[in-house]
C-alpha cells in the first residue's frame, strides 16, 4: 500500500511527465513502423496518414515534413504555456508522421522500419521533447500554482452542460429514428440521474441500427 | 497475423499508458504539465465521473475509428484523444468506485495500457467486422457534435468564464483569444492564457515583475508560434 502511494505521488510530480512522453511517443512512433509494414495502425489523423502513404510511395517527404514539423514546433511551444500539451499536433502528427518522414528522407530507414529500434527511437524522442517542454516551464516566471484553475474548471463544466443537448440535436438532425433513440436514451439516463450524453449516443446507435435493419429508414446510405 | 497482434499489443499498451496518464494530469494543469487536448478535458468533464457515460462516449468513436482504419490505415486521432482517455477513465472509476479516480495519473496509466492494447489490437485486426451502418450513425452524430464543441463552444465557455471572473481576466482573454483564433486556428489556448495573465495582473498589478514577464513571454511565444505555423 505504501509503495502504491509512493508510485502515485511520483506520477503526479513534474518530472514524471517525461515518463508519459517516453511511453506515448514510443507507441506512436512504432505505430508508424507497423503502418509501413502492414498498412494499418498509424496513430496520425486520417488526412496526415494519407499524406504519409503518398510520401512513402513517391519517396518525396517534403510536404509531410513541412506540414507536420510546423505543427510539432508550435505545439511544443504552446504546451508548457497552457499546461496541456496537445497530443494531436505534437505527437500523433509530429512524432507519428513528421519525424519518421524526416528520418526516412535522411536515409535512417532502420530506425523506423525495424520495430524494436522504432520503439527505442520513439522513447528517445519523447524524452527529448519532455526535456524541452519542462525547460520552457522552468523559464516561465512566477510559477503556476493554482492560478485561475477554478475559473478553468468552471469553463469545463459549461462545456459539459452543452454536450448532451448537442448530441440530441445532431441525432435528430441526422435521422428521425436516431433522434428518437437518442431521446429515449437521454430520458432513461436523466431519470436515473446520470449524464444524458451516454444514453443519447447509445440510444441513437441502437435504435438507428434496428430501424435500418427493419427497413424504416435508409440513413442516407445506398438510397 | 501473430506478428501484427503482438506488435499491436505492445504499441497500444505503450501509447495508451502515456495518453491516459497524461490525460489524468490535465486535471491538475497548469500546476503540473499534462497532455491531451482541451477538448478531451471538456469531454471528460462532460461525462462527469459516470463510467457508463465515459464508456458510451468512447464507443461512438470506436465505430468511426474502425471506418477510418479500414479505409486508410489510420486509427484516426480519436483513438488517443477520446477512446483511450474515456475508456480508461470509465475503467479506473468503475474499478476503484471513486468518481475522481480519473485524475490519478498512476491508476489511469495502468488502465490506459490495458485499454490501448485492446483497442489498437482490435482495430488493427478486426475493424472490418463492425457493421458499416453503425459506423455511419456514430460518425454522423458524434463527429459533428464534437466539432461544434471544439469550436465555438469550448472557446466560448472559457471566454464566458474569463469575462465573469474579473476585469483583467476578460480583457486579456479577449485580446489573446482573438490572436489565438487567427494564429492557431482556435481561440481556446488564448482564452486560457488570458485567464492566467489576468489573474496575475489582478493579484499583483500591472507593473509587477510577474505580470510584465508573463505578458512578454506570451507575446514572444505567440510570435514564434505564428512564425512556425507560417503566418508571416
Amino acid at each position: 500500500m505504501e509503495n502504491t502511494n509512493k508510485l502515485e505521488k511520483f506520477f503526479m510530480s513534474e518530472g514524471a511527465f517525461a515518463v508519459f512522453m517516453a511511453l506515448i511517443c514510443s507507441g506512436v512512433f512504432a505505430g508508424t513502423s507497423i503502418f509501413i509494414q502492414y498498412h494499418t495502425g498509424s496513430f496520425s489523423t486520417t488526412s496526415v496518414t494519407v499524406m504519409l502513404s503518398e510520401a512513402l510511395t513517391t519517396g518525396s517527404f517534403a510536404a509531410v515534413i513541412g506540414y507536420t514539423g510546423g505543427f510539432l514546433l508550435a505545439r511544443v511551444l504552446e504546451g508548457p504555456l497552457v499546461g496541456i500539451l496537445d497530443i494531436g499536433g505534437a505527437i500523433m502528427t509530429g512524432v507519428g508522421a513528421g519525424l519518421p518522414g524526416l528520418l526516412l528522407s535522411m536515409g535512417y530507414t532502420s530506425l523506423v522500419e525495424n520495430f524494436i529500434l522504432s520503439l527505442l527511437t520513439g522513447a528517445v524522442i519523447g524524452i527529448v521533447l519532455a526535456a524541452v517542454i519542462l525547460g520552457i516551464r522552468k523559464l516561465m516566471p512566477g510559477g503556476y500554482s493554482s492560478m485561475g484553475t477554478d475559473i478553468m474548471v468552471g469553463a469545463g463544466n459549461i462545456v459539459g452542460e452543452w454536450f448532451g443537448p448537442i448530441i440530441l440535436i445532431m441525432a435528430a438532425k441526422f435521422d428521425i429514428w436516431t433522434g428518437l433513440g437518442a431521446m429515449l436514451g437521454a430520458v432513461l439516463c436523466h431519470t436515473k440521474k446520470s449524464p444524458i450524453i451516454g444514453g443519447a449516443i447509445l440510444g441513437a446507435m441502437i435504435v438507428g441500427y434496428i430501424a435500418f435493419l427493419l427497413g424504416f429508414t435508409t440513413l442516407g446510405i445506398g438510397a | 497475423m501473430l506478428d501484427l497482434v503482438i506488435k499491436s499489443i505492445i504499441v497500444g499498451g505503450l501509447a495508451g499508458a502515456g495518453a491516459a496518464g497524461g490525460a489524468a494530469r490535465m486535471f491538475h494543469a497548469p500546476g503540473i504539465q499534462g497532455m491531451g487536448a482541451f477538448r478531451t478535458l471538456g469531454e471528460m468533464n462532460a461525462c462527469n465521473g459516470d463510467p457508463i457515460a465515459h464508456f458510451s462516449y468512447g464507443l461512438g468513436f470506436l465505430f468511426s475509428s474502425a471506418g477510418s482504419v479500414v479505409g486508410t490505415g489510420s486509427l484516426s486521432s480519436d483513438v488517443l484523444h477520446r477512446l483511450v482517455p474515456q475508456w480508461s477513465a470509465g475503467l479506473t472509476i468503475a474499478a476503484s468506485k471513486d468518481k475522481t479516480a480519473s485524475g490519478n495519473p498512476f491508476k489511469m496509466m495502468i488502465s490506459g495500457a490495458v485499454v490501448g492494447a485492446a483497442v489498437v489490437t482490435f482495430l488493427n485486426t478486426l475493424a472490418g467486422l463492425i457493421p458499416s451502418t453503425m459506423a455511419t450513425i456514430a460518425e454522423k452524430i458524434v463527429s459533428p457534435a464534437a466539432e461544434l464543441i471544439l469550436s465555438p463552444i469550448l472557446p466560448v465557455a472559457f471566454w464566458i468564464s474569463a469575462l465573469g471572473a474579473g476585469k483583467w481576466h476578460g480583457v486579456f482573454a479577449t485580446v489573446f483569444g482573438v490572436l489565438a483564433q487567427s494564429i492557431m486556428g482556435n481561440a481556446t489556448p488564448g482564452c486560457v492564457l488570458g485567464i492566467l495573465v489576468g489573474q496575475s495582473v489582478q493579484d499583483e498589478g500591472f507593473t509587477s515583475k510577474r505580470s510584465i514577464l508573463m505578458i512578454g513571454f506570451v507575446t514572444v511565444m505567440f510570435l514564434l508560434i505564428a512564425y512556425f505555423r507560417g503566418k508571416f
